[in-house]
């Protein structure tokens, strides 16, 4: 079948494609807002076990976005090969996560919250995206001191199953109860540190009829993937479809100046080996 | 709702948080300049898709984020 991705497959023209985020965001904002991450006291408190909300939701959106992603390719309607996989760069992604883990527990966002929590008028969100430009204005400014770091250690599209070498299924269904085993864990440390009041968490009845069945449904389904073979529709290795990579060339660092017409311009047609063709 | 406060714990101060929010929102900058991405796009999105770099990128937030929750306890508790 392949229909989706449906812009890749033409089922949509490149321009709704772009148009269809305005929804999307839409209902992005939507569920932030109802699930209360617009409250940087509520995003900061998983840094303290205070509040899990974040974390847990975060792994439920984990879960079922695998499900849903190698469930999707499984049946046929979405060409996997057409999806784009996040190049994988270790070392600067370790460093921009720590980096990244200090400022969410000193500012009590991220970057999509902190939007979000803008359209309710809350200060600090608003002072906290200011901060965030100019962290990001800091980085461009300053690139020769970092660039070379910025593109060490290049794995190409490394994915677990590949990197442990178990099945495909098998890892979605680890990831899946991962997923609910970290929720576990979060919410019972929530309880022994905190001690918060029944009535702010949900009681046993409660998980029963709404979570439960819902995360029965997760494992049963993950459970049933791990055991059909997956050799036969997922591409051995994914090439992430755009990588603008510069080949060769001397380390950032040791030119005077950051060469603003570089010969190895991505809309170049004779580019190096590692580009792709984009949209 | 749509409240024009500055969101803070009890102990904090307005300025103090706005301050708290400048510095925490130019770290995430930085990062998510740094590691090409964001928790939406490139946490959630890329654990989803089993991505190697994803996955340790996540892991370093929780890392990172409880290692600094001790210094900042007076900004939220």
């Amino acid at each position: 079948m392949d229909l989706a991705p449906f812009v890749k497959s033409g089922l949509i023209s490149e321009a709704l494609n772009l148009w269809l985020a305005v929804p999307i965001g839409f209902l992005f904002g939507f569920g932030l807002y109802h699930a209360g991450f617009t409250d940087s006291r509520k995003i900061a408190g998983a840094f303290y076990l205070k509040d899990v909300g974040v974390p847990v939701v975060m792994f439920s959106a984990i879960a079922a976005g695998t499900i849903g992603l190698w469930g999707l390719g499984l049946a046929g309607f979405l060409d996997l090969s057409k999806v784009y996989f996040l190049p994988t760069y270790l070392a600067p992604m370790a460093v921009g996560g720590l980096i990244f883990g200090v400022g969410m527990a000193v500012g009590g966002f991220c970057p999509g919250t902190a939007v979000a929590s803008i359209a309710t008028g809350r200060v600090d969100a608003m002072v906290f995206l200011v901060g965030f430009l100019g962290g990001s204005l800091v980085f461009g400014d300053f690139f020769p001191v970092w660039g070379d770091f910025y593109r060490s250690d290049f794995r190409e599209a490394a994915r677990l199953d590949q990197v442990f070498g178990n099945s495909l299924g098998l890892d979605v269904l680890l990831i899946v109860l991962a997923a609910i085993g970290g929720s576990l864990l979060m919410r019972a440390g929530q309880r022994y540190f905190w001690r918060t009041p029944a009535d702010q968490m949900l009681s046993r009845a409660q998980v029963m009829k709404y979570e439960a069945p819902v995360v029965a449904l997760a494992v049963a389904v993950a459970a049933i993937g791990a055991f059909v073979p997956t050799t036969s529709f997922v591409p051995s290795r994914p090439e992430p479809y755009y990588i603008i990579e510069r080949q060769a060339g001397p380390p950032i660092a040791a030119s005077p100046v950051v060469r603003p017409a570089t010969p190895d311009v991505p809309a170049q047609p004779a580019a190096p080996a590692k580009r792709r063709e984009g949209c | 709702d749509l409240k024009v406060e500055v969101q803070r714990g009890p102990r904090a101060t307005a300025s103090g948080r706005l301050v708290g929010a400048v510095f925490g929102g130019a770290l995430t900058g930085f990062a998510a300049r740094l590691a090409r991405g964001c928790t939406s796009g490139e946490g959630l999105v890329g654990a989803a898709q089993l991505s190697l770099g994803a996955w340790v990128f996540l892991l370093c937030i929780f890392a990172g984020g409880f290692a600094t929750a001790y210094f900042v306890r007076k900004e939220w508790i």
